[in-house]
């Protein structure tokens, strides 16, 4: 109880350094994650993480905050489900309430071909042990009375993928949950500073600088999602990414009706209600390139369009905010995680596009081993920056329409 | 004045409530004598009206169903049904209340500081749920579909009608420029209409500009973003008797922001109570409503003595206890509504509290447009520096006739849990104090850890002093502290005006009608409806009849309509070189009077599309696509061919041509009464096409077999559609002639091993793992994907698409898992029972190594797992004599 009225800075600011041990460039759930996975599992504290803008101000910022590991490959189910299970404890592990609630998540089908792209899903996650089923009108009616499952939409509801452990978090929280965690360890985070060039020498990354200055940096992480390609483009590293805007939305609280997470691939939505009784809409990529972070009306009212098929009764719900983050793109929607090719202490952990908030612990915790140990853990290997020089690429675009 | 004869009466919780014309919702019900509205978001504070003028929280109750709808600026209409939201079981007696006693035990964040057990939170977050938002969801079946949407053009929007605003729009009128004026109000004049001592609203000006044949007033309508390219979005309520709303996407070569300032209130303890208003609330109350705000008033300014508001007051006929500065006052006091005041020198006893505010300029549309606002410590407000090109400020917005109203940032704050900055959200100063002494002292993470500025007002009555109070405890400048980003909508707006009408068209094939008079279910594909299959009188179940048309294609002869086909009409000198550049397969070279199959890949091999291109002449091709690919495929046509210089010309003719595929061993037979051309196989063999007449209507023949029998494609113009339809059906009585549809197709092909794009390959599948390494020519010299099809061709296949037949009489679903040795190796695309073989058989994805002809795997059915043998022939006629015949 008392730790309800202490009053303790999160995280304190400092001076930077002449030199770490590893630079972080980006303070995001992927780039603090690593940070404290290295700090408290590894040891390594002469760590800083520097943010252009505020912490999180990038799109762990930003994001629907979508957990689930109902993915579907065999390189993706088990990665996803290591962070669900690491997310299930970090509250715990951070003494921070993440705000983590595995309310269940279902994805809809309205037409025979997604409805058997959700049955290859289901039967992937049962194969690998994840909880996943596909169900049909009657048990969705059940676990969604609001939702409208008549025949009456243009795209009748036909079934669901039913993910029971999948849920919805605190973005926010996740960050200061970590950013205060690393602080309690020793490591420095630094927002407001942006990283403006990178020294290579002998393709090595000898140091970093910075709009405060130049740091010495042993190692050099690359955690920027949005910006992965400019930033990386610092260092000379080239990357397979391109950057796409992705909108999201918020309306006025109602009192709650909505406890599952619904997504839509056919209808490019996905929606959820916050324990504030918000509801929370996303939409599906937008089709350019862009690094705007401007909301634009027609993604707005395709949003709107799109949940009013779900949800007619909401028509005098009114939006409060449209936002838009960059994500980084990768051509098989899977991340690049592991050293560049071009720079040898220049680590990657990026592409995480539209999907990246849920892996950020399994990302973190096990790029933070590839840091330390400089091996690569099995479970990122089909992740590694290699893939795109072999051909080998993952197998989540197939089911990737709506992906977060 | 409202007009006192004409009243009406409305209903609010089951009580008759007498209105006004000219009435809101608010201003009746306040009239009435009612002063709670609503009860706060989380400590179900009585609140009463604050601003009248829909910026805050605190008037926002159930009208007609539709949750949070604010009561002050929604016209009161006779018979509508009022009730109140978010207090149980009354406004007065709201059992959560009891919250507020607690307030001390929920400091700022205090959520993230508890319960950090996973069970403890599960267990906590369903009662949040409980007691968590606003208003009540309508149930399913409400909502409404009456909102429209409009496009619009002007020279110059100007957005706001107060005198400002006005002045904009007449002289940039003048020169006969068209001009839109949008104002929220049902009358123009702005905040003269109630500040009635700041001047008239200049009538004359109203009347030019109405008579200004270039102008149009677009009343009752608010602008809520203003997006890339000076893209107005605007809102109009209810613009005629069918539409709640109409959006106007209004776009704008100039725009003028003229939008004005509002006002907001002091931080006190109590300041949320009931009778404690802001002046220019208590002057619409007065002027707008003619209504008497109070009996005893206590009016709280800074600088200049505020004789307006005195003055109105009095005429009204309030008694003036005291005008005080803010820095007197130390609390409101009274439990449910103000009774009185307690200043530094003493109490006062009042039953109205009027706040004499900061005026804040309505900067939000600036800030979306890009625009740089810099504090201005004389006016006390953030002021346009720099605004793009194209658009302008006038008026209040830009800062004229403002003045500070207090010392910004504050000398002192009285940190106190119930002194409330925002009223969305019950933050109070003491909450910013505790935020920022834990690290959270940037306005962005103040703003996110606390939610101040995130509820239904969207900041407007709480983002000045936030930052006012940040700057305080920082001790950093208004400017370096700065302002959060403004996103639109601003105002909010309804999903349902966001939606518009919301027509989803369906699309249907020229034979539509015949088919449902022949018993179609109908399935969606893309756009279009398609029938699945026929019921007939023969066939009761969706099994049977697509046995039934099965066994007329396979025995006699079948028609499907395939109309859905994209189909593009190729022609130029270098339309050959266009599609050996994007197809796979070599069409330069293909022969006129001839059909080639293909598929179409991206840069990575990847089979985007496939279709038949038959080529008419030199430089004539039509090109048949999937029937969800066409408008992708023209794109990626015309995107390669975008400065090649090449003579090429792409027509989309899907609209206007419909087509059959009439297949079966008779099919010949029933065509041949239709037209004169030489059908034989000598004269038209398989993979050939024709232009003929069948009865009497121009057709394209084609002679290709995706069901595996001799069959003929026939391409049509659409308006005969129904008609040759007909005449074929006729034509083929005599054989028994069924249609079928696409259930018995995808049989029909399955037995032929066709893969089918998109179903069977997925955003991942190339030529050669899919088993189709012929389609890739890579002795061309160059097309797209080449370079990836080649290292596909030489690297060792992953996996491979492949066909199986089970061991048994099990049948697998469509994506069922297939295993090898418990482990997973792939996965079913398509499965079906085939009559031909009497078993299931299918197609799959198998990983390479355990994809040998005659191994075998094992498929999940129904919960178990069920033995398939990998076949490397189609399933049925793996010669193909079936269709050359
Ligand atoms: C609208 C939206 C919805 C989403 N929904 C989901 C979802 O439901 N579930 C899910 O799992 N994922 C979702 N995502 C994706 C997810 O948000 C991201 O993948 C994830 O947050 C990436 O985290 P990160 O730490 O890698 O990047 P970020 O949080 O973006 O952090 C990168 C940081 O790098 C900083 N930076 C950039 N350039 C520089 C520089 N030169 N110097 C210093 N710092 C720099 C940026 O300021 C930024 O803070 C969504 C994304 C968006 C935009
Ligand atoms: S009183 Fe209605 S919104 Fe403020």
């Amino acid at each position: 109880m008392m730790q309800l009225f202490r009053k303790q800075r999160m995280w304190r600011s400092h001076q930077l350094k002449a030199a770490y041990d590893v630079v972080i460039i980006g303070a995001g759930v992927h780039g603090l994650g690593i940070a404290y996975y290295l700090a408290s599992r590894h040891g390594i504290r002469n760590v800083a993480v520097l943010d252009r803008g505020y912490l999180g101000c990038g799109n762990s910022g930003r994001n629907t905050a979508i957990i689930r590991s109902n993915y579907r490959t065999p390189e993706g189910i088990p990665f996803y489900e290591e962070s669900v299970q690491l997310y299930r404890q970090l509250s715990r592990e951070l003494d921070w309430n993440l705000l983590f609630s595995q309310c269940g998540h279902l994805t809809l089908a309205h037409t025979d071909s997604s409805v058997a792209g959700l049955r290859v899903r289901a039967e992937n996650n049962q194969v690998l042990g994840v909880d996943s089923r596909v169900i049909y009108r009657d048990e969705i009616r059940r676990l969604v009375p609001a939702m409208d499952l008549s025949d009456g939409p243009r795209f009748p509801v036909m079934a669901a993928l039913y993910h029971p452990p999948g849920g919805i978090i605190r973005h926010d929280a996740v960050v200061w949950g970590y950013a205060r965690a690393c602080d309690r360890l020793g490591v420095e985070v630094h927002p407001y500073t942006e990283v403006t060039g990178v020294r290579v020498a002998r393709r090595k990354a000898a140091s970093v600088i910075t709009s405060r200055g130049a740091i010495a940096a042993g190692t050099v992480v690359n955690a920027t999602a949005g910006w992965a390609s400019m930033v990386a483009k610092l260092a000379g590293v080239t990357l397979p990414i391109v950057s796409h805007p992705l909108q999201a939305c918020v309306t006025e609280p109602l009192k709650p009706f909505l406890d599952k997470v619904i997504v839509s691939a056919t209808l490019h939505v996905y929606v959820n209600q916050t324990d504030k009784g918000e509801l929370v809409i996303g939409a599906e990529i937008d089709p350019y390139q862009s690094y705007s972070l401007k909301g634009t009306l027609p993604t707005l009212e395709q949003m709107a369009s799109y949940t009013l098929e779900l949800f007619p009764q909401l028509s005098g719900l009114r939006v409060l905010r449209q936002w838009a983050g960059i994500c980084d793109m990768t051509p098989d929607y899977a991340p690049i995680i592991g050293v560049s090719r071009e720079v040898e202490n220049y680590y990657l952990d990026v592409g995480w596009g539209t999907y990246g908030f849920k892996a950020a612990p399994a990302a973190a915790k096990n790029t933070a081993e590839l840091i330390a140990t400089g091996k690569t853990p099995k479970i990122i290997q089909p992740f590694s920056p290699a893939r795109f020089y072999g051909g080998q690429l993952v197998g989540e675009k197939a089911a990737a329409a709506v992906s977060s | 004045m409202a007009d006192n004869s004409d009243r009406f009466t409305f209903q609010f919780d089951g009580r008759t409530i007498e209105a006004r014309s000219g009435d809101t919702v608010a201003s009746a019900l306040y009239r009435a004598g009612r002063r709670i509205f609503t009860r706060s978001f989380k400590y179900h504070r009585p609140r009463g009206l604050l601003c009248l003028a829909g910026k805050c929280p605190n008037c926002m109750m159930n009208v007609d169903g539709t949750p949070n709808v604010r009561a002050c600026i929604t016209p009161a209409r006779e018979g509508m049904t009022v009730r109140h939201q978010n207090a149980y079981p009354s406004l007065e007696n709201d059992w959560l209340s009891l919250v507020q006693r607690f307030d001390r035990l929920m400091p700022v964040g205090w959520y993230y500081k508890t319960m950090t057990h996973q069970w403890s939170w599960h267990a906590a977050e369903s009662y949040i749920r409980q007691v968590a938002g606003l208003g009540v969801a309508p149930q399913p079946g409400g909502g409404s579909k009456d909102y429209e949407h409009a496009w619009m053009h002007a020279e110059v929007a100007v957005i706001g009608g107060g005198p400002a605003g006005l002045q904009a729009a007449v002289e940039m009128a003048h020169d006969g420029s068209p001009v839109v004026l949008i104002d929220d109000q049902p009358e123009l004049g702005g905040h003269l209409r109630y500040q009635k001592r700041a001047g008239a609203v200049a009538s004359a000006l109203v009347d030019q500009l109405r008579a200004t044949p270039s102008a149009q007033i677009i009343s009752r309508s608010y602008c809520f973003g203003l997006y890339e390219g000076n893209l107005l979005g605007v809102v109009q309520a209810n613009p005629h008797g069918g539409a709640i709303e109409r959006l106007i996407h209004l776009r704008a070569k100039r725009v003028v922001i003229a939008t004005g300032a509002y006002e907001v209130p002091f931080t006190f303890e109590n300041n949320d109570l009931p009778g404690v208003m802001l002046s220019t609330a208590v002057q619409r109350l007065i002027h707008l409503h003619g209504i008497k705000p109070g009996e005893r008033a206590v009016v709280v300014a800074t600088g200049a003595p505020p004789d307006e508001v005195a003055e109105d007051l009095s005429q009204a006929g309030v008694e003036l206890v005291s005008i005080l500065a803010p820095s007197e006052v130390i609390a409101a006091t009274g439990a449910t509504h103000v009774t009185g005041l307690r200043t530094k020198s003493g109490e006062l006893s009042c039953d109205l509290l009027v706040m004499c505010g900061q005026r804040v300029p309505d900067a939000g549309l600036l800030h979306q447009a890009g625009g740089k606002l810099v504090w201005n410590q004389d006016r006390g407000a953030f002021l346009p520096a720099e605004l793009p090109a194209n658009v302008s400020a006038v008026g209040e917005v830009a800062g004229a006739w403002l003045a500070r109203a207090m010392p910004l940032p504050p000398e002192r704050v009285s940190f106190h849990k119930r002194s409330f900055v925002c009223f969305c959200s019950d933050v109070s100063t003491a909450d910013l104090r505790d935020a920022m002494s834990e690290g959270f002292d940037h306005i962005e993470t103040l703003k996110r850890y606390t939610t101040l500025t995130m509820g239904p007002c969207q900041g407007r009555m709480c983002q000045l002093a936030g930052i006012a109070i940040c700057a305080h405890e920082t001790g950093r400048t208004m400017t370096e502290t700065g302002v959060t980003t403004a996103r639109p909508p601003n105002p909010s707006v309804s999903l349902g005006a966001l939606a518009g009408p919301r027509h989803h068209p369906f699309r249907r094939t020229p034979m539509h009608d015949a088919h449902d008079q022949s018993g179609a279910a109908w399935m969606d594909m893309g756009d279009w409806k398609r029938p699945r299959y026929y019921k007939t009188a023969s066939c009761q179940s969706e099994q049977a009849c697509v046995e039934e048309e099965y066994r007329a294609v396979r025995e006699r002869v079948g028609i499907i309509d395939v109309s859905t086909l994209g189909k593009l009409d190729v022609k130029g000198r270098d339309a050959g070189k266009l599609l050996d550049k994007v197809y796979t397969n070599r069409f330069s070279d293909l022969k006129p009077g001839r059909v080639r199959y293909s598929v179409l890949c991206d840069e990575a091999g990847i089979m985007l599309d496939d279709g038949t291109i038959s080529r008419l002449a030199d430089d004539h091709y039509f090109i048949t696509t999937t029937t969800g690919n066409l408008d992708f495929v023209q794109q990626w046509l015309e995107w390669w061919l975008v400065g090649t210089g090449w003579d090429v010309h792409i027509t989309n003719v899907t609209g206007g041509r419909a087509a059959v595929n009439l297949a079966g061993p008779q099919a010949r037979d029933v065509l041949h009464a239709l037209t004169a051309c030489d059908l034989s196989s000598r004269a038209f063999p398989y993979m050939a096409c024709r232009e003929a007449d069948v009865a009497e209507v121009p057709a394209l023949l084609l002679r290709i077999g995706f069901v595996g029998e001799t069959g003929w494609e026939i391409h049509f113009p659409a308006e005969y559609g129904e008609f040759l339809w007909l005449k074929l059906l006729e034509a083929g009585k005599p054989f028994d002639i069924r249609p079928f549809g696409v259930e018995a197709q995808r049989l029909l092909r399955l037995e032929k091993r066709h893969v089918i794009v998109g179903v069977d390959t997925d955003a991942l599948s190339n030529p050669y793992e899919a088993g189709m390494a012929w389609v890739a020519k890579l002795e061309k010299p160059d097309f797209i994907g080449r370079n990836a099809l080649s290292r596909q061709a030489a690297a060792a296949a992953e996996q491979r698409l492949v066909g199986f037949i089970m061991n048994d009489a099990s049948l697998p679903q469509d994506g069922a898992a297939i295993l090898v040795g418990g482990a997973l190796a792939g996965r079913v695309t398509s499965a079906r029972y085939s009559p031909g073989n009497g078993k299931a058989v299918g197609l799959a994805w198998v990983s390479a190594k355990s994809s040998a002809a005659g191994a075998e795997i094992e498929i999940r059915v129904n919960g178990g797992t069920a033995r398939a043998r990998i076949v490397e022939e189609a399933f049925y006629d793996p010669a193909g004599d079936r269709l050359r015949m």
